[in-house]
C-alpha cells in the first residue's frame, strides 16, 4: 500500500466522489456532517482536502464566478485516478480483512 | 432591527481574514464561509449566524490550507513582495551609476548633507551635555534642593542659600524627607599647609572649600575612592579632598590620616571622593565637617547661610511638602526673628515681608533661570531650547538641498521611469529604487559627518568651552544608523513619490516637463532655507552687538588698568596699609588702596537703613571700601567729598545717585542716615552722616540695573580690607606686577601672591553671552553655507535649462548685463521674500525674548536688518555667478546648432 489514508481522508475522498460535479467546500461539509452526524470546521475540512491535493488524491478547479457568493469563484474538487487507487486499495484490505474475521464480527448474540 | 436579508458577515473578520492570508489565493475558501453563513442565518438568528462565521474565519486562519497557500503564494509571478536580493542588488546597481553620472551634483548632496549632519550632531552632543546634568546620581529623581524666595515690600528674590536649622527640622517633623543635607561655602583662597615628605612645611591656596555634613555623601553618590562614607564628614575637623586635589598635594602617598592645617585648625584626612564631573553643578576641592564651625551648632531660621539638599522617600510629592512649608517658618522663625529683630513676626509679615521655601529638583537646578545651583555658572535653558530649534532647522535645511536637486533634475529621470513601468514595474518598486539612491547619498554624507566630527570636535569643545565627547560604542553606532534612516527617507521620500507618479504615456511621447507646481514647491523650499538662515544672521547679529555693547558700556569707573590683589590679609589691616603705600610708591603705579568690597567681585551686601524723619526701613546694598578707593577706582563725585586718610570717616557715608533718589532727599549733603545692624541679629542702630554723592556706577553687572548704593568707610570695621587695587600707567604691565610680586613675597613670604585684572574679571562675567554668540555665529554661518550649496546646485541646474532661451536670446541682441539679469531675477525675489518673513521673526525673538534679559541693551537699529541682507544677496550672488557668467558668455551658436 502507497499511502496511508487516514478516516477523514476516506471519508472526504468518498463524499468527493459521491458528489461527482457538485463537490466543492460547503456541499462536501454538509454531506459528510449529515451522513455522519457530526460538525465539522471549514478550516478542518480544506486542511483535509488540501493534504489530499498534495498526495494527489484529488485535483481542483476554479468554477465561474456566481451571484450567490458575492462573486466568489468556488474550488470544485474531483478525485484522481491516484486517489481511486488508493480508496480501491483500502477497500480491498477491508474486504480482506472483514472475510476473515466475519464469525468473529457476527452481531448476533 | 435589520431584516435578515440585510444581515452581512461581520467586516472585522473580513478585513482580519484577507489581512492575515496577504496576497494568497483564498477566494474559493472566503466564499465557501459566506455560502455557510447564509445558509446559516436562514436557521439562527443573526448574532448567531455571525458568532458562526467568526468561528469559522478563525478555523481556516489556523488550517493548513491557508498557510499552503500563502507558502506557494510567496513565490507567485505576481506576488507583490519587492524584498528580494536580485531586485536589490539592480537598484544599488542603477543608482550608483546615477550618483556617479552626476558627480557634480552628488558632490553638492554629499557635502550639503555631511555638513549640515556634522552641526546636528555637534548641537546635539551640546544639548545632550547641557541635558545631562546631575542625572548620574543615584536616585536622582528623589533629591531636590531648598530654595528660598525672600519676600521684601516691594521685591522678590530667589536665593539658593537658606538657614541651616531648617534641614534638621524636615527630617525631624516631616516623615517624607529621607534625610537632608547642608553645604557652605565656598571658601576661596584658603591656605592650607602641611608637612612634606622631607618634614619641611609647605603652603598652598586652595579654592572651592565646601563645608558639608555627613548626610552629603550619603545623598549625592561620588565615588568614595577612600575612607568610609557614612562616616567620613562626621566628626569636626574632619577632611575630605577630592582625587584630583589629593593628587596634587600627596601625589600617590596614602592620605588618609594626614594632617592638614586651614585657617588655625588642624584637620585630619578621612577620605577621598572622585572628582566631581564636569556634568553636575556640585564643585568642590576640598570638603571639611561642617560641625567645625562653631555656629552651625547653634539654631538658625532667618539668616540664609548653606545650600540644603533634601532626600525624599519614594512617591512623596513634592508640591504636598512644600505646602507645609509655610507652617513650618511660622513654627520656628517667628521666634528667632522676634528675639533678633524686637518686632514682631506678625507685624514684620504684615508689611509684606516673608520667607517662602520651596524645592526644585535636582536635575532641573543647572539649568533653573534663578541661578539657583549656587556653585557653578548656570546654563541657560532658553539657549538650550534655541539650539535644539536651530538643530532641527539646520537638518531641514539640508534635507531641502537633496529633495531640491532631486525633484529639479526629475525630467532627466523621467524617462527610466517610464521604461520602468511600461515593463511592469510597480510603484511600490519605484519609490523602493529612488529611496536607495536617498540612503546612499544619506549613508556617505553621515560617514562623511562622523569624519568631520572627530576632527572638529576638539575646536568645538574650544569654542563652547565644554569637555564634549563622542565614544565609539554600539550605542552611537546605533544612532548613526538611525540617524541614516530618518536623513534618507526625510530627504527622498518627496522626490520618490514624485518620480514614481509620472505617467508613461506623457513621458515616453516627450512632451514632459517639470510641472509648474513642482517649481511652486522648489521655490517655497528655498525660501524657507533662507528664512531660516537670514533670521539666524540677524540674531547673531543682535547678540554680537549686545555682547560688544556690554564689555564696551561705561561703567562709571575706569575698568583699564586696573589691578586687584587678593589673599588671606583680611584681618591684617596693618599689614595691607604697609603693602598699599609701597605699591604707591612705584613708579608703574599711579594710584592704589584697600577696600573690603569690590565692585562686580564681592563683599557688597543688602543692609537696612533708615533716613532722618522717616519710618520706612529700607534695603540697600552697601559697600565697605577705604580711603583713597574711590578715587583709585575712578568713581565720579557729584557732591560733598571722598573718604580721605586725614579725617575720621568711620561715621560717614556715601551715597550713589540712585540711593539719593531712593531716600527722597533734595540735599543730601549733612543728612543723617540710620544703619540697623541686621546681619549679626543685633538690631544695633548707627547713625551715619552723608558726606558726599558719587554718580551710579555699575557695582554689579550688566544683568541688573543700579540700585541703590551705600558706601560705608572700612574705619568702622577696624580699616580691614579684602582687597588691594592698584592703578597702573598704560603698557607697565608686566613690569608692575613683577614689582608688586617681589614686595609682596619680601612682605609676606608664606603667602601666594593671586592678582587679577579687573577688564579679565568683567569679561568672564559675561562668558555666557560670549559663548551664545559664538556659537550662533558658527551654526550661522554653517547653515548659509549648506543653503548656498544647495541653492549653487539647484542654479546650475535652471541655468543649464536655460541655454537655449539664453542662446536666442543673445541671437536676438541681448547683452551679457541682460542675460545676467535675467537669470538673478528669480533667485533674488526668493530672497526678497525669504527677508520680509525672516526680519520680523527674529525682531521678535531678540527684541521681546533675549534682549528682556538685559537691564542695559542695545537698541536694534535698521542696519542691524540691512546687513544680513544684503551679506545673503552677495553671498547667493556670488554662488551663483560662476554659472551665470558661464550660461552669459556662452555662444549661441553652441546651444543653437544641435535642432
Amino acid at each position: 500500500m502507497k499511502g496511508y489514508i487516514g478516516e477523514f481522508e476516506e471519508l472526504v475522498l468518498l463524499t468527493v466522489a459521491s458528489l461527482g460535479e457538485n463537490a466543492y467546500g460547503v456541499s462536501i461539509k454538509e454531506d459528510i456532517e449529515k451522513r455522519s452526524n457530526r460538525t465539522i470546521s471549514i478550516g478542518a475540512l480544506h486542511s483535509t482536502i488540501t493534504r489530499l491535493e498534495e498526495k494527489s488524491y484529488l485535483k481542483s478547479w476554479l468554477g465561474e464566478p456566481t451571484q450567490e457568493r458575492g462573486g466568489r469563484r468556488k474550488r470544485y474538487f474531483e478525485v484522481t485516478q491516484q486517489g481511486k487507487v488508493a480508496l480501491h486499495e483500502i477497500k480491498q484490505l477491508r474486504d480482506d480483512l472483514w472475510k476473515l474475521s466475519k464469525a468473529n464480527l457476527s452481531l448476533a448474540k | 432591527m435589520k431584516s435578515k436579508a440585510e444581515v452581512r458577515p461581520p467586516k472585522l473578520a473580513d478585513q482580519l481574514f484577507e489581512w492575515y492570508c496577504e496576497n494568497a489565493s483564498i477566494e474559493d475558501l472566503h466564499g465557501d464561509v459566506g455560502e455557510l453563513f447564509y445558509a446559516d442565518l436562514k436557521e439562527m438568528p443573526a448574532w448567531k449566524a455571525k458568532a458562526k462565521y467568526w468561528q469559522q474565519v478563525i478555523s481556516l486562519m489556523f488550517s493548513y490550507a491557508v498557510k499552503k497557500r500563502k507558502k506557494k503564494s510567496a513565490y507567485h509571478q505576481y506576488s507583490a513582495t519587492s524584498i528580494n536580493l536580485a531586485m536589490i542588488r539592480n537598484y544599488l546597481k542603477i543608482a550608483f551609476r546615477n550618483l556617479f553620472k552626476q558627480k557634480a551634483y552628488t558632490l553638492i548632496n554629499i557635502l550639503g548633507l555631511a555638513i549640515g549632519m556634522t552641526s546636528c550632531i555637534l548641537l546635539a552632543l551640546y544639548i545632550k551635555s547641557e541635558l545631562s546634568y546631575d542625572k548620574y546620581f543615584v536616585d536622582a529623581n528623589r533629591i531636590h534642593k531648598l530654595i528660598l524666595e525672600r519676600k521684601y515690600p516691594d521685591q522678590t528674590k530667589i536665593q539658593a542659600v537658606v538657614p541651616h536649622s531648617f534641614a534638621n527640622v524636615l527630617v525631624k517633623d516631616y516623615p517624607e524627607v529621607e534625610r537632608a543635607t547642608t553645604i557652605c561655602g565656598p571658601f576661596d583662597d584658603m591656605i592650607i599647609s602641611y608637612k612634606g615628605s622631607d618634614k619641611m612645611n609647605l603652603k598652598f591656596l586652595e579654592n572651592d572649600v565646601y563645608a558639608a555634613d555627613s548626610n552629603f555623601f550619603k545623598i549625592f553618590s561620588f565615588k568614595i575612592l577612600k575612607g568610609d562614607r557614612k562616616t567620613m564628614l562626621l566628626h569636626p575637623k574632619s577632611m575630605v579632598l577630592t582625587e584630583s586635589t589629593a593628587k596634587r598635594h600627596f601625589h600617590n602617598e596614602d592620605v588618609l590620616g594626614k594632617l592638614i592645617l586651614m585657617s588655625g585648625d588642624v584637620f585630619t584626612v578621612t577620605g577621598i571622593c572622585e572628582d566631581p564631573p564636569a556634568n553636575t553643578h556640585l564643585k568642590f576641592g576640598l570638603l571639611i565637617s561642617i560641625q567645625t564651625i562653631e555656629r552651625f551648632n547653634l539654631d538658625n531660621f532667618n539668616r540664609p547661610d548653606i545650600y540644603c539638599y533634601l532626600k525624599l522617600n519614594e512617591g512623596t510629592n513634592p508640591a504636598l511638602l512644600e505646602s507645609k512649608f509655610p507652617k513650618m517658618v511660622d513654627l520656628y522663625a517667628a521666634a528667632d526673628f522676634e528675639k533678633v529683630n524686637k518686632t514682631s513676626w506678625a507685624d514684620y509679615k504684615r508689611a509684606g515681608n516673608g520667607y517662602r521655601y520651596f524645592l526644585r529638583p535636582l536635575t532641573s537646578i543647572y539649568l533653573d533661570p534663578d541661578n539657583i545651583g549656587g556653585m557653578k555658572p548656570s546654563g541657560n535653558i532658553i539657549l538650550v531650547r534655541i539650539l535644539i530649534a536651530i538643530c532641527i532647522l539646520i537638518f531641514i535645511i539640508a534635507c531641502i538641498n537633496f529633495i531640491n536637486l532631486a525633484t529639479a533634475r526629475s525630467n532627466e529621470r523621467a524617462r527610466e521611469v517610464g521604461v520602468r513601468k511600461v515593463l511592469g514595474s510597480f510603484k511600490r518598486q519605484l519609490i523602493f529604487q529612488f529611496l536607495s539612491e536617498s540612503f546612499i547619498v544619506s549613508f556617505i554624507g553621515v560617514s562623511l559627518a562622523v569624519l568631520l566630527i572627530a576632527i572638529s570636535l576638539p575646536y568645538f569643545n574650544l569654542l563652547t568651552d565644554k569637555n564634549l565627547q563622542i565614544d565609539f560604542s554600539s550605542q552611537t553606532f546605533f544612532g548613526f544608523v538611525i540617524l541614516t534612516i530618518v536623513l534618507g527617507l526625510f530627504a527622498g521620500l518627496y522626490p520618490s513619490f514624485v518620480l514614481s507618479t509620472f505617467k508613461p504615456v506623457n513621458v515616453l511621447k516627450g512632451n514632459f516637463t517639470a510641472t509648474s507646481k513642482g517649481k511652486w514647491i522648489r521655490n517655497g523650499l528655498v525660501i524657507f532655507q533662507f528664512w531660516i538662515s537670514i533670521s539666524l544672521v540677524i540674531c547673531t547679529l543682535v547678540i554680537q552687538q549686545q555682547t560688544k555693547f556690554l564689555s564696551q558700556k561705561d561703567l562709571g569707573y575706569d575698568k583699564e588698568e586696573l589691578l586687584v590683589i587678593e589673599g588671606d590679609f583680611h584681618m591684617k589691616p596693618n599689614f595691607t596699609r604697609y603693602l598699599i603705600g609701597e605699591i604707591k610708591r612705584m613708579s608703574q603705579v599711579v594710584s592704589a588702596a584697600g577696600s573690603l568690597s569690590m565692585p562686580s567681585m564681592d563683599g557688597i551686601y543688602p543692609q537696612q537703613y533708615q533716613s532722618e524723619g522717616s519710618q520706612e526701613i529700607i534695603s540697600m546694598h552697601t559697600m565697605e571700601i577705604g580711603d583713597g578707593f574711590a578715587e583709585t577706582m575712578g568713581f565720579t563725585l557729584l557732591d560733598g567729598k571722598l573718604f580721605s586718610p586725614t579725617t575720621r570717616d568711620s561715621l560717614s557715608i556715601i551715597l550713589n545717585e540712585s540711593a539719593v533718589k531712593t531716600f527722597g532727599l533734595s540735599n543730601p549733603i549733612g543728612k543723617k542716615i540710620t544703619f540697623i545692624e541686621q546681619t549679626y541679629g543685633s538690631g544695633e542702630r548707627t547713625t551715619f552722616t552723608i558726606i558726599g554723592v558719587v554718580k551710579d556706577f555699575h557695582y554689579r553687572t550688566l544683568h541688573e540695573t543700579i540700585n541703590p548704593l551705600v558706601i560705608q568707610s572700612n574705619e568702622i570695621i577696624f580699616s580691614r580690607m579684602s582687597y588691594v587695587v592698584a592703578r597702573l600707567k598704560p603698557e607697565t604691565n608686566t613690569e608692575a606686577i613683577s614689582h608688586i610680586e617681589s614686595k609682596w613675597k619680601e612682605l609676606a613670604p608664606d603667602m601666594p601672591f593671586q592678582f587679577r585684572f579687573v577688564d579679565n574679571i568683567l569679561e568672564a562675567h559675561y562668558q555666557k553671552e560670549k559663548r551664545m554668540s559664538k556659537i550662533f555665529t558658527l551654526f550661522s554661518s554653517l547653515s548659509i553655507f549648506v543653503a548656498s550649496i544647495g541653492l549653487f546646485g539647484l542654479f546650475a541646474y535652471t541655468a543649464s535649462l536655460r541655454t537655449k532661451e539664453i542662446g536666442i536670446r543673445k541671437v536676438f541682441g541681448a547683452g551679457i548685463l541682460d542675460v545676467f539679469s535675467l537669470l538673478t531675477r528669480e533667485f533674488t525675489k526668493t530672497i526678497l521674500v525669504s527677508f520680509l518673513l525672516a526680519a520680523p521673526i527674529s525682531w521678535y525673538i531678540m527684541e521681546k525674548w533675549w534682549l528682556q534679559g538685559f537691564a542695559f541693551r542695545i537698541q536694534i537699529s535698521m542696519w542691524t536688518f540691512l546687513l544680513p541682507l544684503v551679506f545673503i544677496l552677495i553671498v547667493a550672488l556670488l554662488t551663483i555667478s560662476t554659472q551665470t557668467i558661464r550660461a552669459a558668455k556662452a555662444n549661441p551658436v553652441d546651444s543653437l546648432k544641435f535642432e
